[in-house]
């Protein structure tokens, strides 16, 4: 066996997991607090150990979060799923998009307490893509995709695990999946287009449609038709 | 006030009868429209973005299910699409005036009923710059549009029933009004038929 035969992991697939991490403790931290007390019933030395652990964490996260927006930058045209499929890196691409599109779903529904995982999602982008037929038209693709997100728990309480799953945040995450998707199948003038604004388009969109789309979730056909009519009509 | 031309209007790229049936250019420019009179008036609005596209859906499914054919309906069809789109804004109220200037004058129909108010503006502006763009009509608003007594009867009326939006809106753009099935387009062709099943007598009759 040569070295090319060996399927080795994108190193920049690697820094995934990283943002994820920190992300993820920046969360847990930032929003339910529910470290503080933890943090400060330790006896000196350990809280001052402590506070620099959360310190470098805060750092760690910043670095993320600036890569992030930098990413966001050069790629704030190219969000959509037609570009990233024959881009050279699209489960990453895909990863970072999904990620910022389902966090800003999540939140636009009052579920701050929901994070997203880019790493998730690019193990979502993999499975999905192999299922899919040459020629395969855009809309059906995304929808599959949508599935995918959901079934491999990218967004949710603890993203990749049922932890904490119940039935109202499966249907959060059956629409900001949805409305995700729905953002990378518009056609968009990459000059013109504020990416934010079509973000927030598709998911009040989708709010709107909700039982529509909860109702052809398990029908990958009608899913794929609702998913091009309401490319369409954003 | 409302027969300044929106930016959005002004920048669509697509002729405005096809921009409208898309909801980002929608909502951009229903964004704008709120923008413009809360500069003018210093009403403060707070738009629900959920309840604008489930307005705009069913504005749209209406559009599509009522499209006329015939090319002498064209004209007609705008009136009656701007009208539908008011009831279908009534109807969802994705608009909410959360401020006011102090001492606001509110036999002014801006401040009489806020958000009514944007919702017929928008529909005006979109209606007349349809009728400008494809038929070369000059934007115009009718007097109606000012009247406060018109829009005390406007409030009341469609509190009960959006579907007089439709009507309403052609008075206040000048058109006759259809009271009794306002939310249901007529065909010109109808007069064309007639002959075909009513004595012509009947019909002169009947005006």
């Amino acid at each position: 066996m040569s070295v090319s035969d060996i399927l080795l992991p994108n190193l920049r697939e690697l820094t995934l997991p990283a943002r994820d991490f920190a992300r993820g403790v920046k969360h847990a931290l930032g929003h339910s607090r529910r470290l503080a007390p933890v943090r400060d019933a330790l006896p000196e030395p350990l809280r001052g150990f402590a506070r620099e652990v959360a310190s470098e964490i805060e750092g760690l996260a910043g670095v993320a979060r600036e890569g992030v927006a930098l990413l966001q930058r050069h790629t704030a045209a190219r969000f959509g799923l037609a570009e990233i499929v024959v881009c050279p890196e699209p489960a990453l691409r895909f990863a970072e998009a999904a990620r910022y599109g389902l966090e800003a779903a999540v939140a636009r529904m009052g579920r701050d307490d929901l994070m997203a995982s880019a790493t998730v999602a690019a193990i979502a982008y993999r499975t999905s893509a192999s299922l899919g037929e040459p020629g395969e038209r855009l809309p059906r693709a995304a929808a599959r995709l949508a599935v995918a997100l959901v079934q491999h728990h990218a967004v949710g309480p603890a993203p990749g695990t049922t932890l904490g799953l119940g039935v109202d945040e499966t249907q959060t995450a059956m629409l900001a999946g949805f409305a995700v998707m729905l953002w990378m199948t518009i056609e968009r003038d990459a000059a013109r287009e504020d990416e934010a604004g079509l973000l927030v388009v598709c998911i009040d969109l989708t709010l709107s449609l909700a039982g529509e789309i909860t109702a052809a979730w398990m029908d990958p056909d009608r899913l794929a038709t609702l998913m091009a009519h309401y490319a369409d009509v954003v | 006030m409302t027969g300044q031309a929106l930016q959005q209007v002004d920048d669509a790229a697509l002729p405005i009868r096809k921009s409208v049936r898309r909801l980002r250019w929608f909502r951009a420019s229903f964004s704008d429209q709120i923008d413009k009179i809360a500069a003018e008036t210093g009403v403060a609005y707070r738009l629900d973005g959920q309840k604008l596209a489930a307005a705009f859906l069913d504005w749209l499914r209406g559009f599509e299910a009522q499209k006329p054919g015939a090319p002498q309906d064209r004209r007609a069809y705008v009136g009656f699409a701007a009208g539908m789109m008011l009831r279908m804004l009534l109807r969802h109220r994705p608009l909410m005036a959360t401020a006011q200037p102090e001492g606001a004058d509110k036999t002014n129909p801006a401040y009489f009923w806020p958000e009514g108010y944007v919702y017929v503006a928008y529909c005006l502006n979109i209606r007349s710059a349809v009728l400008e763009q494809d038929f070369h009509e000059d934007r115009r608003i009718a007097p109606a549009f000012g009247e406060i007594r018109n829009w005390w009867s406007f409030r009341e009326n469609v509190s009960q029933d959006p579907a007089l939006g439709v009507a309403f809106l052609d008075l206040f753009a000048g058109d006759a009004p259809d009271w009794v099935t306002p939310d249901v387009f007529q065909s010109r062709d109808f007069g064309l038929m007639a002959p075909r099943f009513y004595d012509r007598r009947t019909i002169e009759a009947d005006g």
